[in-house]
């Protein structure tokens, strides 16, 4: 486990370095701080230095169903998973909860390319723990969490359909949009642990037409589909996501076994 | 967001218009009560109905509504051909969705919709009372965004803001369902403008039929709100209008600024009288400047910048404020952003007044001028905690004035009154809006280099108003008007306590980067060092890259060991504890970068600038940082050192800067006498 782990630590600066070449030294605004000294009409993203270094990459792995870097209760309580393990990129912490807010609230999607190329470090940190698991692991299909209608039409985006469709272009790999809330619920980040729990329960359903696409996918022994979404918090909504995939599944009888992932931005 | 498109046909000719409450369109141009009672209520002139609407059967994206309205031609005052006028609009929808998606592939996504002709009024007719109650909601928005520039979701947070402190408190926020009619209702009677906040600039009328022609040719794009053009626009899939649609990175921080999202421009704000014209207030200018209890430079100043605000100059002369916006924006785009033709009514004054002279007294007398007026006046800074700081002396100073603060989260955000205090960003949300003008620092970040701050600051002052740009530092550009005198100005040469400025003492050491190599600091600089510490000085001492702070700090403390040294800088979290500390004197060392070149005043300091010839230290911040030592009264005469291995451009001009501001104040008789200035500086153990 430890080899492995030591394996994936390296490939991390690699994928710094990706990010960094987006990000040219900085003779322009810095995407992230925005510093202004040297106006530049640059549209592509940059940070500088000092914001790069404060990314809170996850190195070490301590739960390997949620991917925390710390131990972990939730997951040795479950009983049954809707899926099987959940990756982040980083820790969710004061830095990042800025980012994301600038990103999701504000509407910087220029930042929309960092977070896409954190995203990958963590989806690529999945395939390759999976391939020393198992034999030609690839991922069937991504399936972004929604947002509710209203969300949108205030945002104009759904991050987690952004995010996804940066996994989707690396591999080649379907996105399918086929998961709705069936209810608006409020602000996630107004409530408590429990209330969270319960409040996701039954809140996301497969759109009946859009669902009949996951049985064009062409899969091999299993259908192996990734939940995408920004934040990981209690797990609750992966969860219902899943559950809400594996019902619609059911719904059609369809005879393979379905193995779901998740990967998310960050992890609280 | 979407929006109904239609055709009003006229009796003579035909206009397009986007609407985004079309059934308070179709009531105000068919149905003759309707008219009435809301043309009653904003006291208007009748004018004629519509013969009918020609009505596009779905709503569209906000940006391809507006180019078809702005792209309709401008017709020949004939009776219209329903069928020409039907023909046209199929056409110009048609092209402005092929223009969308740059031309060519998809031109079938163009919806083949037919319009609809509505002839009368709707059936039902309209409650006269609905009519009544509308207008005058109308009435009361149109009242309270005047001078505004709002976007959709700030003019609605503003109308709920002020019903809550109205009649109506207590309900919640209007969704934008009922305020819409509202709003359509105003601009429909000209007491509101509504737009795209990411539009095409406006185009002459004359050129507006041959560029509908030519299908596909798609016009630069501007965010309304802040100037920015093309280079600052974000293209992306936007769920809200359901196409590629742009937004403004630039002015973000304030709220998007998209294509398919409102930008709601009140009516300039009108005001009692022109200044310039009114009758001269009670008293003498000398009279009117003793209240305020100035020092005779300051006192000459107040007078020079009283004189031209009040008409002292010819008003013909070309706004040089007008130009410097048009160079800004190069010469790629047709159309100036900051319009010739209001250049003539808005006037700039430069007020040019050393570190430390004083500025803050100076403006009062010339916002007191204002409000006798009957005036609204502004104070913008770049900085919250300058704004923090301005507040309550402003307050003090006119007691009886409705004063609002303006910064990010600040709880007056919708309020408006007599003088109000904000950060730069802030004036992004008015228009046209005040009389007196004072931005300070107009060269600080965030203004320095930023186009889009000067456009803010020039759009805020409304039309025939006066703008006082203050600065320590002005920028060349304006230096150069001044000299030219294409700028009306004046020069406070001297800090309020008569005394000269520092003038800078070169040191040669190698830059910073060597020095931290070296196993000792060299002794030219170590000498001044231990001197201003002797004295029982204050040091700032400026790096120009944050990785230093940290090893020079630890460098000078095994130098020092006897006094306390730290460092801070824009990354450090403790930066204001920090500064706080230094101000008590429990850190007697602090290495800093320019975050703290401007507004920290600490007694009894000596200011050591490294690496003095750096890219990052040009000749405004180099007289900033110099402009830190000698504020106090106590300890006039401050130690300034530039510390470099080379002597740069910027370094001698900033040294001429501060030679000549002396040279002037001794001419000007505004030093202390030689007797009363302390030969030497005094020691302290
Ligand atoms: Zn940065
Ligand atoms: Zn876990
Ligand atoms: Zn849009
Ligand atoms: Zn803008």
């Amino acid at each position: 486990m430890l080899a492995l782990w030591n394996k994936v630590w390296r490939s991390i600066p690699r994928a710094a370095e990706s990010l960094a070449a987006l990000l040219r030294p900085s003779a322009y605004t810095c995407l992230q701080c925005g510093r202004k000294d040297h106006f530049a009409a640059a549209s592509i993203p940059l940070l500088c230095r000092e914001c790069r270094d404060s990314i809170p990459w996850i190195v070490r792995i301590h739960c390997a169903v949620c991917g925390r870097p710390d131990s972990c209760g939730d997951c040795a309580r479950r009983h049954v998973a809707a899926f099987i393990c959940n990756r982040s990129a980083v820790r969710y912490n004061d830095t990042i909860r800025q980012w994301l807010a600038l990103y999701k609230y504000r509407g910087h999607e220029g930042l929309e390319p960092v977070l896409g190329d954190m995203l990958l470090t963590a989806y690529k940190r999945l395939l390759q723990e999976m391939d020393n698991r198992q034999e030609r692991f690839r991922i069937d299909a991504v399936i972004p969490v929604p947002v509710s209608q209203q969300r949108l039409q205030e945002r104009g985006f759904n991050q987690s359909e952004r995010l996804a469709g940066y996994i989707a272009q690396h591999d080649a790999i379907p996105l399918l949009d086929i998961l709705r809330r069936t209810r608006h619920s409020g602000k996630q980040s107004f409530k408590t642990r429990a209330e969270r729990l319960t409040d996701s329960r039954g809140l996301f359903a497969a759109e009946e037409t859009a669902a009949l696409q996951l049985f064009d996918l062409n899969p091999g022994r299993r259908l192996r589909l990734l939940i995408v979404d920004d934040i990981y918090t209690t797990g609750s909504t992966v969860s219902a996501c899943a559950e809400a995939i594996r019902e619609e599944l059911k719904k059609h009888g369809s005879a393979i076994p379905a193995e779901i992932y998740s990967i998310t931005l960050a992890r609280s | 967001m979407r929006v109904a498109l239609y055709v009003v046909l006229l009796s003579a000719g035909s206009k397009a218009m986007w609407s985004i409450a079309p059934e308070v369109d179709q009531a105000y141009w068919l149905d003759a009560q309707y008219r009435g009672e809301a043309e009653r209520i904003f006291r208007q002139q009748p004018s004629p109905l519509a013969e009918g609407l020609l009505l596009w059967p779905e709503l569209l994206p906000l940006g391809i509504a507006a180019a078809v309205a702005g792209q309709w031609p401008a017709g020949d005052n004939e009776p219209p051909d329903e069928a020409a006028v039907r023909a046209a609009l199929e056409r110009l929808v048609s092209d402005a969705w092929v223009a969308d998606a740059g031309g060519g592939a998809a031109a079938q996504r163009a919806p083949v919709a037919r319009a609809e002709l509505v002839r009368g009024a709707s059936e039902r007719g309209v409650d006269r009372e609905d009519a009544r109650a509308l207008a005058a909601r109308a009435r009361r928005a149109a009242a309270l965004l005047q001078g505004r520039a709002l976007l959709g979701s700030e003019a609605l947070a503003l109308l709920a803001a002020a019903d809550a402190a109205g009649p109506a408190a207590g309900a919640a926020q209007a969704p934008w369902r009922a305020a819409a009619p509202a709003l359509q209702l105003a601009a429909l009677l000209g007491q509101l403008r509504l737009g795209g906040a990411v539009a095409p600039q406006p185009q002459p009328r004359l050129l507006r039929w041959p560029l509908a022609q030519r299908a596909g040719s798609r016009r630069l794009l501007r965010c309304q709100r802040c100037g920015s053009g093309e280079a600052r626009m974000r293209r992306t899939p936007c769920a809200i209008c359901g196409r590629m649609c742009n937004y403004c990175e630039a002015c973000l921080t304030m709220g998007r600024s998209r294509e398919c999202g409102l930008l709601i421009l009140g009516m300039p704000a009108h005001r009692a009288a022109p200044l310039q014209q009114a009758a001269p207030a009670s008293g003498s200018c000398s009279e009117r400047l003793d209240r305020w209890q100035l020092s005779p430079a300051q006192a000459a100043a107040a007078a020079a910048a009283l004189q031209y605000i009040e008409g002292g100059y010819p008003t013909k002369q070309k706004s040089f404020w007008g130009r410097l916006c048009k160079s800004l924006w190069g010469a790629g785009e047709r159309r100036s952003a900051a319009p010739d033709t209001l250049d003539s009514a808005r006037r700039q004054f430069l007020l040019w007044a050393v570190t430390g002279a004083g500025k803050t007294e100076m403006i009062f007398p010339l916002l007191e001028a204002c409000l006798e007026r009957g005036g609204r006046a502004l104070v913008a800074t770049p900085r919250r905690d300058v704004v923090l700081e301005l507040d309550p002396r402003i307050r003090r100073a006119f007691p009886r004035a409705k004063v609002v603060t303006l910064y990010g989260g600040s709880s007056q955000r919708w309020e408006s009154g007599e003088i109000t205090l904000a950060t730069t960003h802030q004036l992004f949300r008015f228009r046209e809006a005040y009389d007196l003008v004072v931005i300070d620092e107009l060269d600080a970040y965030p203004y320095h280099n930023d186009p889009m701050l000067h456009y803010a600051a020039y759009h805020v002052c409304a039309s025939g108003g006066c703008t006082i740009l203050l600065s320590a530092t002005p920028p060349a550009e304006l230096r150069r008007a001044a000299d030219q005198r294409r700028l009306a100005h004046v020069r406070v040469p001297v800090r309020f306590h008569r005394y000269p400025l520092p003038v800078p003492v070169r040191i040669r050491i190698p830059a910073v980067m060597q020095l931290l190599q070296l196993s000792k600091l060299p002794r030219r600089l170590v000498q001044p060092l231990k001197q201003s510490i002797d004295r029982g000085a204050q040091l700032f001492m400026f790096v120009q890259q944050i990785r230093h702070v940290g090893p020079l700090v630890q460098r000078l403390r095994s130098a020092f060991p006897h006094i306390s040294i730290d460092g801070t800088s824009s990354k450090d979290p403790e930066r204001s504890e920090k500064v706080v500390r230094f101000r008590e004197r429990s850190i007697r060392l602090l290495v800093t970068t320019t975050i703290l070149e401007r507004g920290v005043t600490v007694p009894r300091s000596d200011v050591f600038i490294l690496d003095a010839d750096g890219r990052l230290f040009d000749e405004a911040s180099l007289v900033q940082m110099a402009g830190r030592a000698g504020r106090s009264k106590e300890d006039p005469a401050g130690r300034v050192y530039f510390c470099a291995p080379a002597y740069s451009r910027s370094q001698q001009s900033a040294i001429r800067q501060i030679r000549g501001m002396n040279k002037l104040a001794q001419r000007s008789g505004y030093l202390l006498p030689k007797g009363m200035q302390p030969a030497k500086l005094p020691i302290e153990k």
